[in-house]
């Protein structure tokens, strides 16, 4: 207990609250639910299977999510109890929760843990304050530090004459605790009518969300330009502005005002995801959880998923009402919108929000205000992101390596770049070790690529996606290469030769010449696995339709006997990493359909 | 470029916002008893003090929705249906976001609160965090405990299990189910747009019969009425009862200047 004098309250000058949560943990009792609530529609399905009442109609759906759950991923730090009794699971024997300790992978057989002892930490708390951001006076197509309206200002000076606004700001910190996220679902299908089902999953999430953020500021689309001549329209231009959308949306003539409450949301989250169906019990019961398999369902680790939803101040959330395509009007059939409006054909715009190189690096310098311009900087992003060094130069062209020093070619793209383009990465993505990546010169062990170091064996399940099953079965993959389009001579590009990277996934690594790009034709396609001695046991062969047929470029037609892969129950199977890069969403709406129903 | 601070006293977005709250059975303080000065004297100078909250709209104490009688009749809105919230946004004129049959129960049982310093070393400080440099070390907080952690506090055994809860009797008292630290009950029959016509403003109006969302917040099974097939009991989970929440640990709450 400490007394607050006047002089220490007077340290808190109000430029902001933190929250900051210790021991924290959020229990929902297990028959505690949100319910989505379904209703009788029109047009309701009469009949199930393959009849004519199960065809072109609807069922009603009840959605319900049973003891959401945020707790520790395990025994939290300093809260040592012996036996890992804070991990526990639902079970119905006693009514009760009972410890499962580390059950599973990596403790996701586990939903609930203790509690988390920084959820946020005195120095790196949840932030709930009010910031004032403002454009910075750069021309058009400089992009500066990004702030930009709706109608093109960058102005420092306040709305409506520039790009000044106040904003409302709830912040996650940027270092926390790993935690635990879970919940149980139940999926209610077609309730007072036929074909009637029950769907159980659990949903188990280990990582955190730094970085998030939730901004809540007035959206800057008007129908009347700040410092413009005459209303535009964001996909034509006020010069192309000939058709009936002209009339629409910030078209000519339109008293379209978007000055609206936004909803401006970051979403930053990192770790393991597992969702999982097999149960336990032979007959679940609506409203009853029940008690989920330990190991099966469908995990992604060591995901990191950063999705920008908005941008300060031309892009963001609104509610909304549907509206005519033509006339721009409200629909009033009760449904409503969350839109993200398109971004404007405006140069201070959309300069910003591509972010674009002002000068890719010399071996590419014709592509500077090519079609390809954005390709250009985002590969330099990424390459930038990856390394400056060795695993970079494996993505390089020859000219660039030879010609000009690496940030040369590949300059760093504004600071920009990193708020407008999100990424989602499943799995570490343990790039390649040679150049061109034709073939790893060290490829990993078995025991390494188990333990998810260096690419993924088929049974780890350390990395990546994979699923587990219950029962035995076989998997085959045919697997793609990837192409280095503009050196592809079937896709001409007259003027980028050598532009771009060649990256090949080897499969039949005997047969290949671990460095001649002339054996791409056999060298890595697809193909089937091979002995146990490369991919560990089992394989067992089957007479299926070949790889050859699907992807390579030299089809052989039929079917052959290819080694496949037997998964054991409760075994595992990897389908890899994988990522997206510069992502960015243009337009976004969801609407709301059930109240025309 | 760095973006300019700006003070809290501005931190609403003004003239966003505007809610119509018909008939509200509103806002009940049920269970709030009134302190002296005596009586605050001889509790605050101590552990903190402790308070629930109970907030209602529209609902009983068990959590069934309040009678109909108590909803007025506003307009064509009747047999209850004017206990509703709507909602207006900037620019969205005539347009009403309504949520009709809206009631619900938040109650938070047993906080404590007093006052606290924060620690005094680094922890996970990120001069790339939003503080910046702010240096928040052995500043004071007010501090919220909540549940299990307010009632298990110092070393040992039961009830004091929070600083060395390493003996068997906490590790029992700290995982019972314990779903008691706050309830929460929230059901909307349905949300959906209103607009405004000849001069009935929309949140006045059901002109939509259908629901883009419903939703809630409940909790348990048992045999109930069947919405769908009166008067027939089906067993499910549509009863009105609130969920039951466990909540660990403390929240601290601290302002921050540069």
């Amino acid at each position: 207990m400490v007394e607050l004098a006047d002089d220490a309250l007077s340290d808190a000058t109000g430029d902001g609250l933190t929250f900051i949560w210790t021991d924290f943990r959020m229990l929902f009792h297990p028959e505690s639910y949100f319910e989505q609530v379904g209703s009788a529609g029109s047009n309701t399905c009469t009949g199930t299977g393959n009849t004519a009442g199960n065809f072109n109609c609807w069922r009603r759906g009840d959605l319900r999510w049973y003891g959401l759950n945020a707790s520790a991923e395990g025994t939290a730090v300093g809260q040592t109890l012996t036996g890992g009794v804070w991990n526990t699971t639902w079970t119905t024997t006693a009514g009760n929760m009972t410890q499962c300790a580390s059950a599973g992978v990596a403790g996701l057989g586990c939903p609930r843990g203790g509690p988390i002892a920084l959820f946020a930490a005195h120095d790196n708390p949840y932030i709930l304050r009010v910031m004032q951001y403002t454009g910075d006076n750069t021309a058009n197509n400089v992009i500066g530090n990004g702030i930009v309206t709706y109608q093109g200002s960058t102005s420092s000076a306040a709305w409506p004459t520039g790009a000044t606004q106040t904003v409302l700001e709830w912040l996650a910190p940027t270092r926390q605790d790993d935690y635990r996220v879970s919940f149980w679902g139940e999926l209610e299908v077609g309730r007072g009518g036929t074909g009637t089902g029950l769907l159980k999953s659990q949903t188990i999430i280990s990582g955190n969300a730094a970085g998030s953020q939730l901004k809540f500021w007035k959206f800057t689309q008007t129908s009347t330009s700040p410092g413009a001549a005459a209303p535009y329209n964001p996909l034509l231009g006020a010069a192309g502005c000939t058709d009936a959308g002209c009339a629409g949306v910030d078209g000519a003539g339109s008293t379209y005002n978007n000055r609206t409450m936004t909803i401006d949301y970051t979403s930053w989250l990192r770790g393991d995801f597992r969702f999982s169906v097999a149960q336990t019990e032979a007959t679940p019961v609506i409203g009853v959880p029940v008690v989920f398999h330990a190991t099966e369902g469908m995990y992604f680790r060591n995901s990191e998923v950063f999705v920008p939803l908005s941008q300060p101040f031309y892009q963001a959330l609104n509610l909304n009402v549907p509206r005519n395509t033509g006339t721009n009007a409200a629909i009033t059939d009760g449904n409503i919108t969350l839109e993200m409006p398109i971004i404007p054909n405006r140069t201070a715009v959309w300069t910003r929000f591509y972010s674009l190189n002002t000068s890719p690096g010399t071996g590419t310098a014709s592509v500077r205000n090519a079609y390809d311009y954005g390709y250009a900087t985002a590969r330099s992003a990424w390459l930038r992101n990856v390394s400056l060094t060795n695993d970079a130069i494996n993505y390089m062209p020859d000219a660039d390596i030879t010609t000009a020093p690496f940030p040369t070619n590949y300059p760093a793209p504004n600071a920009n770049y990193a708020k407008t383009h999100g990424f989602a990465r499943w799995g570490d993505w343990y790039m390649c070790t040679g150049r061109s990546c034709i073939l790893p010169l060290d490829p990993n062990s078995i025991a390494d690529a188990d333990a998810g170091i260096g690419r993924n064996s088929w049974r780890s399940e350390g990395d990546g996606t994979f699923f587990k099953n219950i029962a035995s079965y076989t998997a085959y993959s045919y697997r793609p290469f990837t192409v280095d389009v503009a050196n592809d001579p079937d896709i001409a590009d007259p003027v980028n030769t050598d532009t771009y990277t060649i990256i090949r996934y080897m499969s039949n690594i005997a047969a290949c010449n671990a460095v001649a790009l002339t054996n791409e034709e056999t060298c890595g396609y697809g193909g089937d696995y091979r002995a146990a001695s490369d991919f560990g046991s089992p394989v067992s062969s089957q007479t299926i339709l070949p790889s050859e047929n699907f992807w390579n470029k030299n089809p052989v037609g039929g079917t052959a006997a290819r080694n496949v892969v037997v998964v054991p129950a409760n075994g595992t199977l990897n389908i890899g990493d994988s990522r997206l890069e510069g992502l960015q969403i243009q337009y976004l709406r969801l609407q709301t359909y059930g109240s025309t129903f | 470029m760095k973006p300019t601070m700006h003070t809290l006293t501005r931190w609403l977005i003004t003239g966003l916002l505007l809610v119509a709250s018909l008939g509200a059975h509103a806002v009940d303080g049920v269970g709030l008893q009134e302190l002296d000065e005596d009586e605050m004297n001889g509790i605050t100078a101590q552990q903190g003090i402790a308070v629930s909250l109970e907030y209602r709209i529209n609902a009983k104490e068990d959590g069934e929705p309040v009678d109909s009688s108590e909803c007025p009749t506003v307009g064509a809105l009747t047999g209850g249906a004017s206990c509703r919230l709507a909602l207006n946004y900037a620019d969205r004129d005539g347009m009403w976001i309504v949520l009709k049959g809206y009631r619900g129960i938040l109650f938070f049982k047993n906080v404590r609160l007093d006052a606290v310093s924060l620690p005094g070393s680094t922890v996970h400080r990120d001069l790339a965090s939003y503080m910046g440099g702010y240096d928040p070390n052995n500043k004071p907080a007010i501090r919220l405990t909540s549940g299990n952690w307010a009632r298990a506090t110092g070393a040992g055994t039961p009830p004091n299990c929070e600083a060395a809860p390493t003996g068997a009797a906490c590790r029992t008292y700290m995982n019972q189910p314990n779903y008691n630290d706050f309830t929460l009950a929230l059901n909307i029959d349905s949300v959906s747009m209103e607009f405004d016509s000849g001069g009935t403003p929309g949140y006045l109006r059901n002109a939509i019969p259908g629901a883009a969302v419903s939703m809630r917040f409940a909790h348990g099974i048992g045999l109930v009425p069947d919405p769908d097939n009166p008067p027939n009991v089906k067993v499910g989970p549509y009863t009105n009862d609130p969920a039951l929440v466990r909540l660990d640990g403390r929240l601290q709450i601290h302002g921050f200047g540069f």
